[in-house]
């Protein structure tokens, strides 16, 4: 199961739309309900998912969906901060 | 020198004139100087506030993308944060009487912006001074906004020597601004001695009547600072920038959320940025709680903005506390709606009537200046409304004309909102349009309000 698989059922699960897909480019304008406010419940459904704990300086560079992969991967893979 | 003041009139067009005349070279100095000289106009030290504010957020820039340590360059950042609160701090409250210097909160904003997104790295910070005092203080949205982003603007001054002087750009720019023009001289300034003339005698005034001005008063507000925000955004375009647009038609926002995105937009934009993110980035892990607590900072913040006053703060507060409520019920509601199969338009009818009406309540606080008067003002709407309109005579000094025209006025924007009524017009032959534009100045001549001072000036122009 690759990372965009579960971000996919993450989004699909936080943002209660079945047919989501995202990718390295989706932004909030792409998907339905993605505000700052549901961005946070985001946030913590994707962190406890992959057990990880992003950095608050890191959260608030994040443009895309692309970003938080990166992010993601950087944690997993232990070479980030 | 405001924008709806004969010397602006004179001012504009002449330095217009000269920008496209000059070589491509001089284009960025001139226009700088000029702005300089544009504020110069509301006081003798405005200037030397704004030179100082820029020098440091220049330095404070270069410096923290300049830091190694993280440590290091958030005390940068902080000391940089602050020094703008105490430039803002002084000039609006402490020593006001002093140094007046009008906009000063909307510089000092977009400093703070462009000194948290260098440190960021969202973008690196211009080592060109003449650009970075030219994003600060490009004298079309110097005083009272858009409240730009360095990333938006700075890039399109750097372009600016390529302007081609476009017959079709000028035509945007004069119809925007002279739209705006409409919107402030002719509605704004109509209704504002109404509501200052009823606000003095608040206690022998009827409720019906206070009902009405409720309304008349969102109507202004939203008037006086779009219509700002056009004249502001027609000049820019005259130099071939595109400033931010700062309203998207917010009274017909089906929810408080949705206001916040369409009223006031870069400021909305900024809070959101820089006080909600981190403030509900910092609490994800308390839940709801941690939300709202963070939107009901991130809003009395906002309300302290438009000034330290009680009212402001209940403003904030009032608006941190519905969008909260919002927030808690909209999925429930929508849910509801969804279950019991009603109307998706209707369902928007309800919610534009119940967001307008409870947008309309907030603007009481910026109407009076006590919360006694809020509440004088409240509770006689209360009565009215329980006593269903038991509308006698009454008489608010509005002639059912201007009523009329008002409602023109919003059935437009709804076109507008809707079907780009704007584009149409502009497909049409020459003597439609220029018909349309006699009409719009005749108005603007025969029927605006050029009386006293208090309807000259800009509600925004005190923040």
């Amino acid at each position: 199961m690759n990372i965009f698989d579960d971000l996919n059922s993450i989004f699909r699960e936080v943002f209660d739309d079945d047919t989501i897909e995202v990718n390295d480019s989706t932004t909030a304008d792409d998907v339905d309900g993605w505000d700052s406010l549901s961005h946070v419940n985001l946030i913590v459904t994707i962190e406890q998912r992959f057990k990880i704990k992003f950095g608050t300086k890191e959260l608030l560079t994040f443009k895309n969906v692309g970003d938080l992969r990166r992010a993601i991967e950087r944690k997993l893979s232990g070479t980030g901060c | 020198m405001s924008f709806n003041s004969l010397q602006y009139l004179v001012f504009l067009p002449l330095t217009v004139l000269i920008f496209h005349r000059l070589s491509n070279k001089y284009k960025p100095y001139f226009l700088l100087i000029v702005s300089y000289l544009f504020y110069l106009c509301t006081h003798i030290l405005s200037p030397f506030i704004l030179l100082f504010t820029t020098i440091g957020g220049y330095f404070f820039a270069i410096k923290i993308s300049e830091t190694i340590s993280e440590k290091d360059k958030k005390s940068l950042l902080f000391t940089g944060i602050l020094l703008n609160i105490i430039i803002l701090l002084s000039c609006r409250e402490i020593f006001k009487s002093l140094i007046p210097a009008i906009g000063v909160s909307f510089f000092t904003f977009q400093n703070i912006s462009y000194l948290i997104d260098c440190y960021l790295g969202i973008i690196q910070p211009e080592r060109n001074f003449l650009y970075y005092a030219l994003y600060l203080s490009f004298f079309p949205k110097l005083i009272q906004g858009p409240i730009e982003r360095a990333s938006n603007l700075i890039p399109q001054l750097k372009h600016m020597k390529n302007t081609i002087c476009e017959y079709e750009t000028l035509r945007g720019g004069v119809q925007l601004f002279f739209w705006g023009m409409f919107k402030k001289i002719f509605i704004a300034d109509n209704i504002a001695p109404v509501i200052t003339s009823i606000l003095n005698d608040i206690n022998g005034t009827s409720g019906p009547v206070l009902l009405i001005i409720t309304y008349l008063y969102a109507i202004q507000i939203y008037c006086d600072f779009s219509g700002y925000t056009d004249m502001s955004l027609g000049s820019a375009r005259l130099f071939g920038i595109n400033l931010t647009n700062n309203f998207n038609y917010p009274y017909f926002s089906p929810s408080t959320q949705d206001f916040w995105r369409r009223w006031h937009i870069t400021l909305s934009g900024w809070i959101l940025d820089y006080i909600f993110k981190p403030l509900s980035m910092k609490g994800r892990n308390y839940g709801n709680y941690g939300v709202i607590t963070a939107l009901i900072i991130t809003f009395v913040i906002c309300g302290i903005w438009h000034g330290l006053t009680l009212n402001y703060i209940c403003w904030g507060l009032y608006h941190g506390i519905l969008i909260s409520l919002s927030f808690l019920t909209y999925k429930k509601w929508e849910k509801f709606c969804k279950k019991y199969k009603i109307n998706q338009g209707i369902i928007y009818i309800i919610n534009v009537f119940i967001t307008f009406n409870l947008v309309c309540f907030s603007w009481l606080f910026f109407m009076t200046k006590t919360l006694s008067d809020v509440w004088l003002i409240l509770s006689k709407n209360i009565t009215t409304l329980l006593n269903f309109l038991a509308i006698h005579s009454f008489d608010t000094g509005i002639s059912t004309c201007f009523i009329i025209v008002i409602a023109i006025f919003f059935f437009i924007e709804v076109l507008q909102a809707k079907f780009n009524i704007k584009a149409y017009f502009e497909r049409q032959n020459v003597f439609i349009r220029w018909a349309g534009y006699y009409i719009m100045i005749m108005v603007i001549i025969l029927w605006g309000n050029y009386g006293s001072k208090e309807t000259l000036e800009f509600m925004y122009f005190r923040f």
